[in-house]
């Protein structure tokens, strides 16, 4: 078992690391799959003198800081893990350090050298499937383990989840109390960074709060209560964004889902269509963008949408914002979230190295955007 | 129970004009939701029982399941103006519960600790596994835990010259107050083998080295001498 030598690198496989396949190219069930296919890359064995785990090991996947990736993509194996063998040790691989040297141009800052610095809802995932933190073993260096089971995810990044991993996420969901909430928001408001945001995102906040939903801040709660509350809910509305993917802890859940689509380009919303419509009762994204200024790192772009759009698209399913929401103080929203990112980037962080790399054309073309939202939009729909 | 919590967190917020609190230990947040102080923190190890409360819909209240240990660890940030320890009732942990929190305190800060005083021998087994033995086998429906917290201020009242203690034992659940008052009072004579060995008895016959006074007194005690 090892360390990750590599975690999204496309240009070269987007995976390497994690069980050292004897048969690697006939492991394409369990190694880690996408699409139905598996996306790893073989590596070769370490010829060190390694640390042997005895006993029963379960491979869960790679450890990374990006909530929705960890929860789609790399915690899909503990339900089965958790049911079928609820002793053992649960092995996770972090990303080894860029000074490795075996290290394959790693760009991310994923290497953890103990389990309690990996991130919390991290550990709150394996606490949701009821294993303990002695329980993990975190792999930043090969190890060798006595008997290593490798169950199937249980769903993959754009694959539906099968029956029967849905079946066994209803029992852990049953284990716990709901929350009666019947209308949830989640937004995205508390964020640090004022990149990747809806643009005007507060105003609508306010707007749901004050058609009744609750509003859940996923960066203030943990992601059990989270679970708990979406478990509860009859209907749940997420500003498009990674917070989408705590709904992947649950089975199927009484509520409607909608997202309010956030990106144009660069990025395929279908995801949570595959994840999420097999678990809810009604799921529709809700497409009401009117301007996006794109960033090389898609997640970072920000948006802006027609206030009246989202209110008749809305309207549509079943959700009311007439009176609430008014394009009067969407723009005022706008217009503070704009000083927001002039701030941020007078500090000199802002947008990815694209625009940093770019110079003055990028504040130009950021200046660009601004003035076009501005004048077109502000205080009138188009 | 809750309510005379409540009420006390609420008069101590008052007299430091408290805008952010955290609670260590909030179960099922019947404590937590019914403080009324801006920003608040919440940790506990299991949060299966909590049920969020307004201030969680409306984004003032942040909440971690985690050990405490963690939390101070990686976790926490700021400066706590209330602090309310109720996590796990050892004297160890409640110890380093304080300590931990020291980072995060101003010398305004007022800490609130429950389950100081038990109110049985069996109340006091320090094991919490070993009190639901005990309890089965001597059939007990007593159904407070409250471990040896006591040893915890007694180590504290041994330890820390420049803080002031004081024990609410009336209007509801005793529990111990600790700030930085003026003119502390001097540390208590006890070794960390006495402390150790100090059994509820002990404490019982010698209740004044907790300080007790009355909710009232002790409120006054606190505004006069922060």
């Amino acid at each position: 078992m090892h360390p990750y030598y590599r975690l999204f690198e496309p240009s070269i496989g987007q995976l390497s690391g994690g069980p050292n396949w004897p048969d690697f190219s006939e492991r394409t069930f369990e190694r880690h799959n996408r699409s139905g296919k598996p996306i790893d890359s073989e590596f070769e064995s370490s010829s060190q003198r390694l640390q042997r785990i005895p006993g029963k090991s379960f491979w869960v996947g790679p450890v990374v800081d990006h909530f929705g990736h960890q929860l789609l993509d790399f915690s899909t194996r503990l339900a089965w893990a958790t049911k079928f063998s609820p002793n053992g040790h649960y092995l996770i691989s972090s990303l080894v350090p860029p000074s490795h040297p075996r290290a394959l141009k790693p760009r991310r800052d994923w290497h953890y050298s103990s389990i309690p610095n990996i991130p919390l809802y991290i550990r709150n995932i394996f606490n949701w499937f009821g294993v303990r933190e002695d329980r993990i073993h975190l792999v930043n260096e090969p190890v060798i383990v006595d008997e290593l089971q490798v169950f199937e995810q249980g769903e993959q990044f754009m694959v539906s989840p099968s029956d029967s991993y849905l079946d066994e996420l209803d029992q852990w969901r049953l284990r716990r109390s709901g929350i009666r909430t019947d209308l949830v928001y989640v937004s995205r408001t508390r964020l640090a960074s004022p990149f990747g945001r809806l643009m005007g995102e507060k105003a609508i906040e306010a707007a749901f709060a004050l058609a009744g939903f609750k509003i859940v801040y996923p960066e203030l709660i943990p992601i059990s209560l989270q679970a708990r509350i979406y478990g509860g809910a009859k209907k749940i509305v997420f500003a498009e964004g990674s917070a989408v993917h705590g709904l992947g802890l649950l089975g199927r859940i009484e509520a409607s889902v909608f997202i309010i689509n956030r990106r144009k380009t660069g990025f395929d919303s279908s995801v949570y269509e595959k994840s999420i419509a097999p678990r809810s009762s009604h799921f529709a994204t809700i497409d009401s963008l009117v301007a996006t200024f794109p960033d090389e790192n898609h997640w970072r772009s920000v948006s802006v949408l027609g206030p009246e759009l989202l209110i008749a698209r809305l309207l549509d399913l079943g959700v009311d914002l007439r009176g609430h929401l008014t394009p009067v103080n969407y723009w005022n929203s706008v217009g503070e979230d704009f000083e927001q990112i002039d701030k941020t980037l007078e500090q000199g962080l802002g947008f990815s190295k694209i625009y940093t790399d770019a110079g003055p054309d990028a504040m130009k073309a950021y200046s660009d955007f601004a003035s076009f939202v501005r004048h077109k939009f502000g205080g009138k729909e188009n | 129970m809750t309510k005379d919590t409540i009420r006390r967190i609420t008069a101590l917020g008052q007299i430091n004009s408290a805008t952010n609190y955290l609670e260590i230990g909030i179960a099922d947040g019947s404590n937590f939701n019914g403080v009324q102080i801006p920003r608040k923190t919440g940790v506990d190890i299991d949060l299966t029982r909590f049920q969020p409360g307004e201030d969680t819909f409306q984004g003032s209240a942040r909440l971690y399941e985690e050990s405490s240990d963690n939390f101070f660890r990686t976790s926490a940030e700021g400066i706590y103006d209330i602090i309310f320890l109720d996590g796990l009732h050892t004297a160890e942990q409640t110890f380093r519960d304080f300590l931990s929190s020291l980072d995060f305190a101003s010398p305004s800060t007022i800490w609130l600790i429950d389950d100081v005083l038990p109110n049985s021998a069996l109340s006091s087994v320090p094991d919490l596994h070993k009190w639901h033995k005990i309890r089965r086998l001597l059939n007990s429906d007593e159904g407070q835990w409250h471990g040896d917290v006591f040893r915890c201020m007694l180590l504290m009242r041994a330890t820390f010259s420049t803080f002031s203690f004081a024990t609410i034992t009336d209007q509801g659940n005793p529990q111990s107050l600790v700030w930085r008052g003026k003119n502390p009072a001097p540390c208590i004579n006890l070794s960390l083998e006495e402390i150790a060995r100090f059994t509820y008895f002990d404490l019982i016959e010698n209740l004044s080295l907790l300080n007790p006074v009355s909710e009232d007194s002790a409120l006054n005690i606190v505004r006069d001498s922060l």
